[in-house]
């Protein structure tokens, strides 16, 4: 008989998350509230300007590929309009050729305006559908520079069961458990997304968002999962929250309808994507050293193409 | 490698070379304090009528071997009246020396013709004692007295300002610092992320530092040595000492069980914010119960077998504790971290000539965090064990070579961020905790030899064996990460042995009486290495070892210096120049991510590279006196290259420092009041900025410039202090307030910098600001002291 793992990774953050709290308390009693904070001008150095590559495969679904650039650190972003493209237009690529080929089917995407996303202006075509097991090659052409990038989608491998449970004292608030029996191969990489009933996208849950089966290579697991925020904090206020909101905030509450988006994905896309989540994450902590982003772009552009082998699945919070 | 065959030829050829066929006499003993019995390790003789002269050892053993004849031998130690007797050399004689202190209160003016010749006399460079007697005067904070903080006020030395616990000597890095307590290696010398030292000083006699031409009797680390000696226990009669401070109290207990023979001292101290806050934290809070307190414990045991043997049992037990809970979430944490340290310690005198000291040796750093949360039960823990044996032996063939050999052995055992955990719901099978285990054995041989009566050399070889063993499970790893082989060793497994000689040598050439050149040359290897993803060291920073992975770290050192005594020795000053380039430094990768232990090895997510040191150091001393204290001035560089950061090229060590100042004074008025002041100046701290912004799926990422291209505002501060004594002077209980005045003119000094974002986008009130955060401003502090 099998053992069920409560996953481990998962653990290791809930020791991280709890830690670093518990180290900065320690730094906040320690300098009695005597500490003293003041608004600094830094003058930064001048930066390279560069193409920005944040393309999706999902299975099923055709290639997604937003092109956008990097901007100085201090750019005012204040006061811009992200519902008007104009507003952004400075941000983004737009008169770039991009296409998609699988080997035998090559798909030039187009610009589509969908303000369900953020930029809401992306490439996308209709001729090419991601399927499992297959690879793809991403080709831009902009402004007289080539960039490629390949990625594969995993066969997808699908989840048992969801199973949501009350936290501590808490009755109706708590997160939810997935289920699931990794394949008896080593080398299988998972990202997991979700979202709660009324909203259109998925988005990934709390960093890291990516798990390497290494750790439980062929084993049935039970991997407990919170609710991430509608939006990232770039766009949500999240002092705007009524204090229901606040408390209930991260739980799953009892009656939700739980989406989850399981997906399969390969090595260098972990990579890049186990290193764009700690660089978004560590980029505001003093005291971390910088991390880099594992770009899989040739090229010199920034970010990564990423297929998924997406399995989808929903429950009831009962 | 003929070079190394000519140093040990050298060092094996010179008794004989020099030993002379006529009969020699050997005067020997020990030098202590008349009033404690304490040995005074360092303390310097000589005799008057040929100028031959020798420095007692740790235990306070000395020897000399001269011509028969009559002699006046004179015996001096900083603080402490002069001694001095003729001798009847004819034959050899035995002399047990005590030093009666300098009493400040009894009015004593010191007139004495002490001569503190140290400085210029001794091959030792880049070398520093410390009295605790001297460190206590200074100002510091919080009322707690911190041998490491003043250490910082060196030249060569640096901290990384407050709330840091590393020490930086030379360009060298935190972890590159031999920190010995009685001689037994402190993984983590700092509480509350350096706030404070793990040592009381109230049990801690002296400190010595050697920062260049380290002796051979020393080794595993490429930068320093920090020998620090607990007090061994008034042997004359019974002492209470304490203290009470702002955040923390002291007790010290020490005495003889029986007189002469066997002396204890016990000594302890705890902070108390958290039983201060107690009150203030409301019962409903839902953090009630959660706090954070810190303890030591010294405890020394020193027994006199005989004139020839002495047994000493010392060890040092500490602990950081925080305490957390959250009764909404259920959540509940015990997070401690400390360092447990046991020697043993035996003094034999074999003959006259030869002193030895044996030590068997016990350590153990333990980082653990106990988490409790819906009856599921998780434990983080890392740490590092050793226990060891060695033995050192003094040899004095004839005056004019101190000989001294040994060997010594230490097993390591590490366990890097481990998880085990325990559910009551779930069958549960936790990992097994992941260990490292490696062994390290190495004997060297020194002598301190009178090459004329100008030209002193210290010649010196060590040579270490390092295996690194099983039980292990190495799992071979791509370029992506991927596992592509997985090796079992077995327990005691040779995986990989390294063998590397390190040869030492000091010179130093009398110009006149009162003036000196010297020059050293080290090379070093270490084994074992601090590895933190921290910009600060923290307490959760892991020990690693050597592995087939990981190659030692390996450093030389070149250094030169002139050295000047003025007015009767009252003033020592030195100039030393140093260059030290190292290799094998070790750095995370860029993303590493060290919390995946589970079928994966740490060290996959290392990268070495090269590192260079070099630099000035001022040195201005005052020992004697009622005005005492120094000035330090460093002009230092250090940078590292690393194939696999910063793009390959070569950036400024995070603690590289231009200027570094300090200025220490102190002044005794009367003999009940004494003043002193602190005032430190240094260029900023080194922090990598960022450039540019992106978004990826609707994040923020940040792209940094060139790794540590900027630097912070520069770091300065005026600490004041005077201590008033209560009691007169014939009374037996003695007791002095302390008021200290930290950072006087309150200077902000960066302790990092933060950008904070506020507003969000979608209402286009998104922002960043760069915010600088200080720690501490003006805080004074009053500190009673008491001692029976």
């Amino acid at each position: 008989m099998r053992h069920i793992i409560k996953f481990y990774l998962n653990l290791q953050n809930i020791c991280q998350s709890h830690i670093a709290p518990l180290m900065a308390s320690a730094m906040v009693i320690l300098a009695l509230a005597q500490s003293c904070e003041k608004d600094i001008t830094v003058d930064l150095p001048k930066g390279e300007k560069k193409l920005v590559v944040d393309g999706r495969l999902f299975s099923g679904e055709p290639p997604r590929v937003w092109l956008t650039f990097n901007f100085p650190f201090f750019t005012p972003l204040q006061g811009l309009d992200i519902s008007d493209p104009n507003a952004w237009s400075e941000f983004l690529a737009l008169d770039a050729q991009v296409k998609v080929s699988d080997g035998s089917l090559t798909d030039h995407l187009t610009l589509t305006l969908d303000n369900t996303y953020f930029p809401p202006v992306y490439y996308t075509g209709d001729t090419l559908i991601g399927v499992p097991g297959k690879t793809y090659t991403l080709t831009i052409i902009h402004q007289g520079r080539t960039y490629t990038a390949m990625t594969s989608i995993p066969p997808i491998v699908a989840l048992d069961s969801l199973r949501w449970q009350p936290e501590g004292q808490l009755d109706s608030l708590g997160p939810c458990n997935l289920y699931f029996t990794d394949p008896p191969a080593s080398g299988n990489i998972y990202r997991l997304f979700c979202k709660r009933q009324g909203y259109v996208h998925y988005r990934p849950i709390f960093d890291p968002s990516v798990l390497d089966d290494q750790s439980f290579n062929g084993q049935k697991i039970e991997f407990p999962f919170y609710r991430p925020d509608p939006k990232n904090f770039v766009f949500f206020n999240s002092d705007t929250l009524t204090e229901q909101e606040r408390r209930e905030r991260f739980y799953w509450k009892r009656g939700d309808s739980i989406y989850v988006r399981f997906c399969s994905i390969d090595r260098v896309s972990y990579e890049y994507l186990r290193t764009f989540e700690d660089a978004a994450n560590t980029s505001g902590n003093p005291f971390s050293n910088p991390s880099t982003v594992k770009s899989n772009i040739t090229g010199g552009a920034l970010g990564g193409w990423v297929g998924y082998g997406a399995f989808d699945i929903w429950t009831l919070a009962q | 490698m003929r070079n190394l065959v000519w140093y040990g030829i050298l060092i094996l050829a010179a008794p004989s070379v020099c030993g002379q066929p006529t009969k020699k006499t050997t005067l020997s003993g020990y030098v202590k304090d008349a009033a404690s019995g304490e040995a005074l390790l360092g303390a310097s003789l000589y005799l008057k009528e040929n100028l031959k002269g020798t420095t007692a050892n740790t235990y306070g053993f000395y020897s000399l071997t001269v011509e028969p004849g009559q002699y006046t031998l004179v015996c001096s130690f900083i603080g402490y009246e002069n001694f001095s007797q003729s001798v009847d050399l004819t034959q050899d004689k035995t002399l047990n020396i005590e030093l009666r202190r300098l009493s400040v209160q009894a009015g004593v003016v010191e007139v004495t013709d002490e001569r503190n010749k140290q400085n210029t006399e001794s091959t030792r460079m880049g070398t520093v004692e410390l009295q605790m007697e001297d460190v206590k005067k200074l100002p510091v904070l919080f009322g707690e007295v911190d041998i490491l903080k003043t250490l910082t006020l060196l030249p060569g030395v640096q901290s990384s300002g407050e709330g840091n616990s590393g020490l930086y000597v030379r360009g060298g890095g935190p972890d590159q610092n031999l920190i010995l307590l009685d001689g037994a290696t402190v993984y983590n010398a700092s509480h509350l992320f350096g706030f404070f030292s793990v040592f009381n000083s109230d049990a801690i006699k002296s400190v010595n530092l050697v920062k260049a031409g380290m002796p051979a009797q020393y080794g595993g680390r490429l930068s320093s040595v920090l020998d620090i000696t607990m007090k061994e226990g008034n042997m004359k009669r019974w002492e209470v000492e304490g203290g009470l401070g702002a955040i923390a109290s002291r007790l010290t207990v020490q005495g003889p069980v029986i007189k002469n023979k066997l002396a204890v001292i016990a000594s302890g101290r705890r902070t108390y914010f958290d039983v201060i806050a107690r009150p203030f934290i409301s019962k409903n809070s839902p953090l009630r119960g959660s706090g954070y307190y810190f303890y030591d414990f010294n405890a020394k045991i020193n027994y006199r077998i005989s004139d020839k043997d002495r047994l000493f049992l010392s060890g040092y037990f500490g602990r950081d504790v925080f305490t957390f809970k959250n009764r909404e979430t259920a959540f509940s944490a015990v997070n401690f971290w400390g360092n447990a340290t046991t020697t043993l310690r035996w003094n034999h005198q074999y003959s006259k000539k030869l002193f030895s000291n044996v030590t068997a040796l016990f350590t153990d750093y333990k980082f653990q965090f106990d988490g409790d949360q819906n009856n599921f039960r998780f434990k983080l823990f890392s740490g590092v064990r050793d226990y060891g044996l060695k033995a050192d032996f003094n040899y004095y063939p004839v005056s004019g070579h101190e000989i001294r050999f040994g060997a010594e052995y230490l097993n390591h055992r590490f366990e890097p961020s481990n998880v085990t955990f325990a559910s009551q719901i779930l069958d549960v099978k936790p990992p097994e905790p992941i260990r490292y285990h490696s062994n390290e054995a190495s004997v060297y041989i020194s002598d301190d030899w009178d090459a004329t009566r100008r030209l002193r050399l210290n010649l010196g070889l060590r040579a270490t064996f390092y295996a690194f063993n099983g039980r292990f499970v190495r799992y071979v790893k791509d370029a992506l990460g991927a596992t592509v082989d997985t090796l079992y060793y077995g327990r005691g497994a040779l995986i990989k042995p390294y063998f590397r000689p390190e040869p030492r040598l000091a010179a130093r050439f009398l110009i006149h009486e009162n003036a000196s050149v010297k020059a050293s040359y080290t090379m070093n290897w270490q084994y074992i290495q601090l590895a933190s993803r921290a910009t600060i060291s923290l307490p959760f920073d892991v020990w690693l070892p050597t592995t087939e992975y990981v190659v030692p770290q390996f450093s030389q050192q070149v250094a030169v210096g002139y050295y000047q005594n003025f007015w009767e020795d009252m003033l020592e000053a030195s100039v030393e120049a140093y260059y030290k380039p190292m290799r094998n430094l070790i750095e995370f990768q860029d993303g590493a991510d060290p919390a995946q232990t589970l079928n994966s090895n740490i060290d996959n997510t290392l990268v070495q590279g090269k590192g260079k040191a070099w630099g000035v150091e001022f040195f201005l001393r005052k020992s004697r006196g009622k005005w005492n204290g120094w000035i330090g001035y460093t002009l230092a560089w250090t940078n590292r290259t690393f194939p696999q950061l910063n793009e390959g090229r070569t950036f400024w060590a995070k603690y590289d420092r231009r200027h570094d100042l300090s200025v220490v004074a102190s002044y005794d008025i009367t003999p009940r009041w004494n003043v002193s002041a602190v005032f430190v100046f240094a260029t900023g701290n080194t922090l990598t900025l960022p450039v540019n912004l992106y978004f990826l799926e609707e994040r923020l990422v940040t792209e940094f410039a060139e790794r540590n291209s900027y630097r912070f505002a520069p770091y300065h501060r005026l600490d004041l202090a005077a201590t008033y004594v209560l009691s007169k002077p014939q009374k037996k209980f003695h007791s002095s307030l302390t008021l200290s005045i930290y950072n006087v003119y309150s200077r902000l000094n960066p302790f990092f910098i933060y950008y904070n974002a506020s507003g969000n986008l979608t209402e286009g009130t998104f922002r960043l600001q760069a915010r600088q955060v200080s720690l501490f401003p003006i805080i004074p502090t009053i500190t009673w002291n008491f001692k029976y």
